[in-house]
């Protein structure tokens, strides 16, 4: 090849690139033009003198540089060499690359006539360690106005960026009328940790106010209904969303006037220093009044505006109008009109009226009857019909979901399907049968496969890796020999072990992958990742700021991410999710500090911005279900709502660790309730370990039977041993008063006299369910126990022993799901009571042990029995007729829980519960052992003489029931009815009413709503 | 005599103890970074291709051979595989055997080295600088001498316009237009590429972030510690 060989460049290069190109090159001459003057001989000077001397040591001059040899040993001039001047520049070059340096310099000392120390004497860059704004507490918040600066943590610190940042803030402070705002930078340098902390502080001044509204074009309004339309008047104050909102308001002004085409926009803002006023202009075209029919079927107008666009877009054109008739379309095909043809015309009925009429052909209803899937042998006809959004009429779809565009999705989607799985050749071909069977208007829809043959993967091969081991790799991919082969998989693959990489430090890491098909078998294919892994880097320091109450060990415990370690994007991530977890934080934001150098060391900065330590929440709410306090009248209660008030207050950040205070208060029907708690999670730097105490006072009347008091104190340990499974130690103390009783006051000594109870508890907890609100599979056991004893400080002695178990399983193509929970709770006096109890009054006879009423058990209601009433289940008062608790509970809920229902309107979010439940409360342990099995009620006759003083109340209980569920964020709301199919019968002998006495049933029919499962 | 020893002994002692600044940045081009002692060797290179004598160099000279560091140091850093402009070493020896033979006094071994020395520069010093001319002068040819196309009529209006022209008013007959031909289109394909070359030197200038170190007087406004 001929080389070009312009001397004229040689010039243009050497002597003068820019001034030279002004001349004509062409005359040039690269060589000398005369012999060289060398009598006056100009010896080195500086580095250039000491080529050759010997090194004999190396120094970098910095004071943020603790570990020079991470620098030393990447500079290409070494000690005890001889000195290189080329090397000494490449060395400066390297250290400049870290970026951790803007100025440095080479300093010699002669240690010898021959050998000389080398110092690199630096000037440090500074990165943006932490930005903070002060002076702007409303909009434009501080944290606004920071975001707004563009300024980035880590980055290097320029004063140009700042410069350019309080513009962008100041921008930000005129949109909100503040355009005599001021904005002072205030720095605090950290040249240890080369970081500079940026104060900004804000004076806003006053806020501009608008001056005059000028309108334009063609509004079809006068500039008082603009004003009226928009809310701007003069005299206002400007505020960022206050033009929006009046743009938006004049668009939604045409749109009701059908002026779809409606033009508003503002043109002009000037803003005069001299009043500290803004006059905006504003350019209105109208447009005509767009008219939108539809001929030949019937479309209401709420279902012209969803499938038409041009309402959303404020605009008509053939694109937006192609699209309404595509969902017209699509909806009549989903309506069972499956050779619908619909086309629209544009019509101009006058100058300022412009008319879209589509045409609308439906052709014969059809049935969408049956879908097969023929070809398939690698998926089951199911795997491909979770891919699918076709469906066949059945249940409440009359006509079945099909459309031509649906089809062609789910074809697209099979096909994804299998290639991903390495049929790379498949076929997936659809076929529609119209009067199947012969009959009218009957489809059917085939999807052929011909799966071809699979392609797997032949050999594996991995290369260029040496800091990540094969086994490692190959743990972080899906592709292996003899696995099918997808280009997908690859693609996974890379993005993995990229990922991989990034995590242990390799930021300039690259992935590049070969796939070469076998040449014996073209179905096999070798892949080769190559791997070019690039230099490691690793944590120098990890800084964080904006700490005001927090201790510094709190936050350094959460950092997964340590000094020394690789720099891994996913350990930064788990840290700042560690800290979000903590809870007394509201940002959390991290950067990698000079990310554009090439430190082989990088320091980590965290900026945290502490939460507001204390949070009020107030509330009020409602409980709807049967078995509602009535007063003393009625012992079932009634079917009604119980309002609540609550007022919380929450101390987060307490003594600067993440504990937090609360004060909780409740005030309704049910409950009243103060309580004061305290949460320490990682008690004693464990992690697995949180103690909290609690003391309460609770007045809770949502037994029929008293109104509880109860004053409480307990300290609890909680200890997680793994994701499952937690340890629950309590100390409880408590003193129980009942009042307001409506039981026979005889039983008052027995059960109603002011007890104090002390009892350590321990509970298991295991818990695997996928999802604790609305569980589909796992299951959730806990055990509990607990005695009360006089050695706790107890007056009543007994045992306390509560186990429940609930598993959840999926079946029909994992769509359905049937729950089952078991729940056995026993409690046994033992000892005989204190001194105190054992006197009620004179003459009376001393009892022996007893549990007293508030620690019994109770039952009945959405979450335990839905065929009582809520604690309505177990022994009563045949005095009075309300339930008195007892020593033992059993309780089964079975229960089978539907896929969502295909109900129109609420998409994927209805479904419904069939249960079974049941059980009841037995006065004692044994009494429950014996009449397990028992379905009807112990000589209910007697029950039903209102003058009988013998009842027996210890069997089982059956209901049955159904519910439908709603599922929103906070959980599924719940509304159940259950039918008792064996409801108590029992006396009241003297009614508090004063009528006469009589004998009840308790209602067969309950109703709960609740939000949550029932377990 | 005492005296004169002690006075070597106090030198020698100064000599040895204190540290002297002996390199320094003046430049950066992008990340790449210009040093002092780079400067004063292409000065001294610069005057010995020239022919100047090193003692009339200005500070003028120097601002405007940085100027030309700064320039190869943008061309440099758009070389993407360097490997592959690199002179073979026939190419640079052959270049290095034209400079001596230009330079008078060059041509014997000692000659040229007492030249060198005159210049405070090495063999190396000039080698080095030769390759990064070539591995420049090469990625311009790739890059520019395929867009560059001289056609028949510009080469006619060349010899109309302005050979001819100016032959007659040197009193010289004019050669006919096919002999010269091939001379007026390599005169136009450099002019060519000189333009191209130009434009694209304020691109990369107008794109790179360069800061001159070298004190112009100036006050500076730094927020820094």
């Amino acid at each position: 090849m001929a080389r070009f060989r312009p001397p004229c460049l040689a010039f243009v290069l050497w002597f003068a690139v820019c001034a030279a190109q002004q001349q004509s090159v062409t005359s040039a001459r690269q060589t000398p033009a005369s012999a060289p003057v060398h009598s006056a001989t100009q010896a080195p000077q500086g580095l250039n003198a000491l080529q050759g001397l010997k090194v004999t040591d190396i120094q970098i001059k910095s004071e943020a540089v603790e570990h020079p040899e991470w620098l030393l040993n990447s500079l290409p001039q070494k000690v005890n060499d001889p000195l290189d001047k080329y090397k000494v520049r490449e060395s400066v070059q390297v250290l400049y690359n870290t970026g951790r340096f803007s100025e440095i310099q080479v300093e010699a000392q002669h240690t010898a006539p021959d050998a000389v120390a080398l110092t690199f004497d630096t000037r440090e860059n500074y990165f943006i360690g932490s930005l903070n704004s002060e002076g702007s507490t409303t909009r434009p918040t501080d944290s606004q106005l920071i975001t707004s600066s563009k300024l980035v943590l880590g980055e290097l610190f320029t004063d140009d960026k700042v410069k350019d940042g309080i513009q962008h803030m100041q921008r930000t402070l005129q949109e909100s009328g503040y355009y005599k705002a001021t904005i002072q930078p205030f720095y605090e340098w950290d040249s240890r940790n080369q970081q500079v902390t940026i104060q900004f502080v804000v004076n806003k001044g006053n806020a501009a106010h608008i001056g005059t509204i000028k309108v334009t074009g063609d509004s079809g309004l006068t500039l008082d209904r603009v004003s009226e339309i928009t809310g701007l008047r003069t005299g206002n104050q400007v505020a960022a969303d206050r033009i929006t909102r009046a743009l938006q308001k004049l668009r939604k002004h045409y749109q009701s006037e059908k002026r779809l085409e409606a033009q508003v926009v503002m043109t002009e803002r000037s803003y005069h220093p001299e009043n500290n006023t803004v006059d905006y202009s504003f350019d209105i075209n109208r447009g005509p009044v767009v008219d939108v029919r539809v001929e030949g079927a019937k479309l209401r107008q709420g279902k012209i505006k969803r499938f038409v666009p041009i309402y959303e877009e404020n605009a008509v054109d053939d694109d937006l109008l192609n699209e309404g008739a595509r969902n017209i379309r699509d909806y009549f095909q989903s309506q069972g009109y499956f050779d619908v043809r619909v086309s629209y015309n544009q019509l101009q009925p006058a100058n300022d009226r412009r008319e879209v009429v589509y045409y609308i052909q439906r052709n014969e209803r059809h049935k969408f009857v049956e879908l097969a899937i023929t070809g398939n042998h690698y998926f089951s006809r199911e795997e491909i019909r979770e891919r699918m959004s076709l469906q066949p009429s059945g249940g409440l779809l009359l006509w079945g979901t099909f459309s031509q565009f649906m089809l062609a999705r789910d074809v697209q989607a099979i096909q994804t399907l299998y290639s991903n799985n390495g049929f790379r050749d498949a076929k997936i071909t659809p076929q529609v049968t119209d009067n199947y069977q012969g009959k009218k208007g009957s489809l059917k829809v085939t999807v052929n496969i011909e799966e071809g043959q699979q392609t797997t993967v032949g050999t594996l091969t991995i290369e260029g890796n040496s800091a990540v081991s094969n086994d490692d790799i190959r743990t972080m991919i899906s592709a292996s020999e003899g696995q099918p082969y997808s280009d997908t998989m690859v693609i996974n693959d890379q993005t993995e072990v990229t990922d991989g990489y990034f995590n242990r430090g390799f930021p300039q890491m690259r992935f590049e992958y070969q796939t070469t098909p076998e040449p014996q078998d073209p179905h096999k294919v070798d892949i080769t990742y190559k791997i070019t892994e690039g230099p490691q880097i690793y944590v120098d320091k990890v800084l964080y700021s904006g700490l005001h109450y927090t201790k510094g060990f709190v936050v350094q415990r959460e950092m997964k991410i340590q000094p020394n370690e690789p720099l891994s994007q996913q350990q930064m991530l788990d840290s700042q999710r560690r800290l979000y977890d903590l809870g007394i934080f509201n940002e959390v934001n991290m950067a990698v500090q000079n990310p554009d150098g090439d430190a082989t060391h990088k320091n980590v900065n965290f900026q945290l911005a502490e939460a507001k330590r204390y949070t009020f929440n107030y509330g009020v709410g409602l409980e709807v279900q049967t078995g509602q306090p009535t007063g003393t009248t009625n012992p079932q209660g009634k079917t009604g709502i119980s309002p609540r008030v609550s007022f919380d207050i929450t101390r987060l950040n307490f003594r600067g660790r993440d504990h937090t205070v609360t004060l909780k208060t409740r005030y309704g029907n049910l409950e009243k309730l103060g309580l004061i708690g305290y949460d320490a999670p990682r008690w004693f730097d464990f992690e697995h370990l949180s103690l909290n105490l609690t003391a309460f006072y609770e007045q809770t009347n949502d037994v029929r039977t008293f109104t509880a008091k109860r004053l409480e104190g307990s300290a609890e340990i909680k200890q997680e041993i793994d994701r499952a499974t937690t340890l629950l130690y309590r100390l409880i103390y408590r003193r129980v008063s009942t009042s307001s009783l409506v039981i026979d006051p005889n039983l008052v000594p027995l059960f109603s006299q002011p007890v104090r109870v002390g009892m350590p508890d321990f509970s298991y907890l295991r818990d695997t369910r996928d999802n604790p609100i609305e569980s589909r599979k796992g299951s959730f056991t806990s055990f509990d126990i607990g005695v009360a004893a006089g050695a706790f400080g107890s007056e009543p002695s007994f045992t306390r022993l509560v186990a429940q178990n609930s598993t959840y399983y999926q079946f029909h193509k994992r769509r359905w799901v049937f729950a089952r929970s078991t729940r056995i709770g026993v409690e046994e006096p033992f000892g005989s009571t204190s001194a105190a109890i054992a006197a009620p009054g004179p003459g009376a006879p001393p009892p022996t042990s007893f549990i007293p009423l508030p620690e019994r058990f109770l039952a009945g209601g959405s979450t335990t029995h839905r065929g009582f009433g809520i604690n309505q289940a177990g022994p009563r008062d045949l005095t009075t007729g309300f339930p008195l608790g007892g020593e033992a509970l059993f309780i089964n809920n079975l229960e089978v829980r539907t896929p969502p229902l295909p109900f129109p309107w609420v998409g994927n979010n209805l479904s419904a519960v069939l249960f079974h439940d049941m059980g009841n409360v037995f006065t004692t342990p044994i009494e429950m052992v014996h009449n397990l099995f028992r379905y009807t009620q112990q000589d209910r006759s007697a029950c039903l003489s209102p003058t009988t003083t013998v009842c027996n109340f210890d069997y089982v209980s059956h209901a049955v029931g159904a519910g439908i569920r709603y599922r929103t964020p906070v959980g599924p709301v719940s509304l159940d009815v259950g039918y008792n199919l064996n409801p108590p019968a029992f006396p009241v002998t003297a009614p508090t009413d004063g009528t006469l006495p009589r004998a009840d049933v308790l209602r067969r029919f309950n109703i709960f709503f609740n939000i949550g499962q029932t377990f | 005599m005492r005296l004169r020893f002690q006075l070597v002994l106090l030198l020698a002692v100064a000599t040895v103890s204190s540290a002297q600044v002996v390199d320094r940045m003046v430049a950066v081009v992008n990340k790449r970074v210009i040093l002092e002692s780079e400067l004063d060797q292409a000065v001294r290179l610069e005057f010995l291709m020239a022919g100047k004598p090193l003692d009339k160099a200005t500070p003028a000279d120097r601002i405007a051979t940085l100027d030309r560091l700064i320039d190869r140091s943008l061309l440099d850093q758009q070389t993407v595989r360097s490997e592959m402009l690199d002179p073979e070493p026939q190419e640079l020896a052959d270049k290095m055997a034209e400079i001596r033979r230009q330079l008078p006094g060059a041509q014997t071994d000692e000659g040229w080295q007492k030249i060198l020395n005159g210049y405070g520069l090495t063999q190396q010093d000039l080698e080095e600088n030769l390759k990064s001319q070539m591995r420049i002068l090469r990625l311009i040819d790739m890059r520019f001498r395929g867009l560059v196309r001289v056609d028949r009529s510009a080469i006619e209006t060349y010899y109309h316009d302005k050979l001819v022209p100016q032959l007659k008013a040197q009193g010289a007959a004019a050669p006919p237009l096919d002999d010269v031909s091939p001379k007026i289109e390599q005169i136009l394909m450099e002019q060519g590429i000189d333009d191209m070359l130009a434009r694209w030197m304020d691109t990369l200038r107008g794109q790179a972030h360069i800061e001159k170190m070298i004190s112009d007087g100036g006050e500076s406004h730094e927020a820094r510690p």
